[in-house]
């Protein structure tokens, strides 16, 4: 029987002991700890001031050697209580650098400053509360003090207005990355085919959803180097080549998180000319006899010649293969020059060409007609 | 001289002479007048009043004129339609292959008749045109002296 009871005792014990541990770290541990003492502070505790007893005392800087009450802070991290880098909170200002009154940071009438300090990946913020709790779970009471100027300062317990402070990450730099969805990092002046995307590989040491957003910009791109934001924080970007003509192109990826810190990165990409495709009319065929099929028009009945004076893609030397549309209706292929009798008043004529870097280009002109020599046959009289 | 005599005096005979001088003119305008009236024309009329592009048309031409009429050996018609109350004639081609000579004509009083070939056209109303020079000789240069229209007719 008591060996029953004390299973159960031990179960709760148990029990309770993993309670205990689950709402203190529900609560969050306070990375920040501090008290006030009679006696030095130990290592690594830093004192950040000295007062000369716990309530209603004066204050000095903690260089001073006037006062055996010890304001001392700590944590799981290096701290100090210089003042004057970025890296510092301010706490309370002193009215001197002992035997000093007390007044909160940011009233301007005492030039003594109290500071928390960190040279690591993490930053305080201070503030006055009746109690540290309204402002967060992990703020931590430092002192009291009994005016908002002029005032005397003590223990947590010694007057009403608190100082509280709490030590937060430090935020960290987004990385800026992107990298190219073709190798090489190239698209064709004029045409979205293929879809040259930069994809955004860039990172945040706090996170991927601490970047806010992604702002990507062509810096010599003329019209086209308007600065493109997507939906998403780390948005792709599809490289506008349609807008852009041959050359080269530095794309810029800007990261910004949360806090507003930016990182940038700069790549270069390469947009060639693409196989460009087009032909020639004539109702003869020969030299000097070719105009703009815009500016043409056939005669019903009567051939009409085409010529491809297409040029070929940046990378290719030579256009490999044609074919010739009328009408949608294919009439001729693999030559460079066609003819094909015209029977309607209106004619599309389409030629597909591919270079020998296997890009494909279109041409298509539409042209009228004329009539054909008037005829007729007697038939009486 | 006896017909002098008829007359009391140069006084009368200078009215009789004014009175012929007159009626002279009277009829020569009457004349000329009643001339003018005569039908002068080219009858042109299509055998169908409605065709379809690439239909095969039928064309009469009686010459109604006092001299004969000769027709183009490159552009013998124009065909013509009606855009907006306007009539435009049709494009076409420009570069006959040989000199443009009268081929043929036609006799005052006579009629030919011929067959075209339609191209392929607009659907609305259309005409047809034709040049003509008068009076002139087959294998001469053709030129256009007055030209002629065929009744209307649509082609659907």
């Amino acid at each position: 029987m008591n060996f029953k009871i004390s299973v159960i005792i031990l179960t709760i014990f148990i029990l309770a002991l993993f309670v205990f541990n689950a709402s203190t770290t529900l609560s969050g541990d306070k990375l920040l700890t501090c008290e006030v003492r009679n006696v030095p502070c130990n290592l690594p505790n830093e004192t950040i001031l000295k007062m000369s007893s716990l309530s209603n005392a004066h204050a000095e800087m903690a260089s001073q050697a006037n006062y055996n009450y010890y304001l001392c802070c700590g944590g799981s991290f290096s701290i100090g209580s210089d003042c004057g880098d970025n890296s510092t909170t301010s706490v309370i200002n002193l009215s001197g650098v002992t035997n000093a009154h007390v007044e909160k940071k940011d009233l301007g009438n005492y030039s003594e400053e109290i500071c928390l300090s960190s040279p690591g990946s993490f930053i305080f913020d201070c503030d006055y509360d009746t109690d540290c709790g309204n402002l967060g779970l992990n703020y931590e009471c430092l002192a009291s003090i009994s005016e908002d100027t002029n005032a005397h300062i003590g223990d947590c317990l010694a007057y009403s207005t608190k100082i509280c402070c709490e030590v937060i990450p430090k935020n960290k730099s987004p990385k800026a990355d992107f990298s190219c969805s073709v190798p090489g990092c190239y698209a064709y002046a004029g045409t979205s085919n293929p879809i040259l995307t930069l994809k955004n590989n860039s990172t945040d040491p706090d996170g991927q959803d601490d970047i806010a957003k992604s702002e990507w910009e062509i810096l010599n791109g003329g019209p086209s180097s308007v600065i493109f934001q997507g939906v998403n924080a780390l948005n792709s970007y599809p490289v506008p080549s349609p807008q852009l003509s041959d050359g080269n192109y530095n794309v810029k990826l800007t990261v910004t998180d949360d806090a507003g810190e930016t990182d940038s990165k700069t790549k270069s990409i390469t947009i060639r000319y693409d196989i460009d495709a087009d032909f020639l009319c004539s109702l003869s065929g020969e030299e000097g006899d070719w105009y703009d099929c815009d500016d043409f028009k056939g005669v019903q009945e009567e051939y009409t010649y085409f010529k491809d004076i297409s040029t070929p893609s940046e990378e290719a030397s030579s256009i490999s293969s044609w074919a010739w549309e009328i009408n949608d209706v294919l009439f001729a292929g693999n030559v460079s020059t066609s003819s094909v009798k015209i029977s309607g008043k209106s004619n599309t004529v389409k030629l597909t060409v591919t270079d020998n870097d296997t890009r494909i280009g279109y041409a298509s002109h539409t042209f009228g007609a004329k009539l054909p020599l008037p005829t007729w046959q007697e038939i009486g009289s | 001289m006896e017909i002098f005599k008829t007359f009391k005096s140069p006084k009368d005979f200078l009215i009789v002479i004014i009175l012929i001088v007159f009626a002279g003119i009277v009829f020569w305008q009457m004349g000329d007048r009643f001339y003018h009236l005569l039908p002068q024309e080219v009858l042109i009329i299509t055998k169908e009043p409605v065709y379809g592009s690439n239909d095969t048309l039928s064309l009469a031409i009686k010459n109604i004129l006092p001299g004969k009429i000769c027709f183009s050996s490159c552009y013998p018609y124009y065909l013509e339609i009606k855009n907006a109350e306007k009539w435009k004639t049709y494009e076409y081609y420009e570069n006959c292959p040989h000199p443009d000579l009268i081929e043929s004509c036609i006799d005052p009083g006579y009629a030919r008749f011929f067959s075209i070939d339609l191209p392929s056209i607009s659907p609305g109303l259309h005409r047809i045109r034709v040049p003509v020079t008068v009076d002139e000789n087959t294998g001469e240069e053709f030129r256009e002296d007055k030209f002629y229209h065929s009744n209307e007719f649509i082609i659907r």
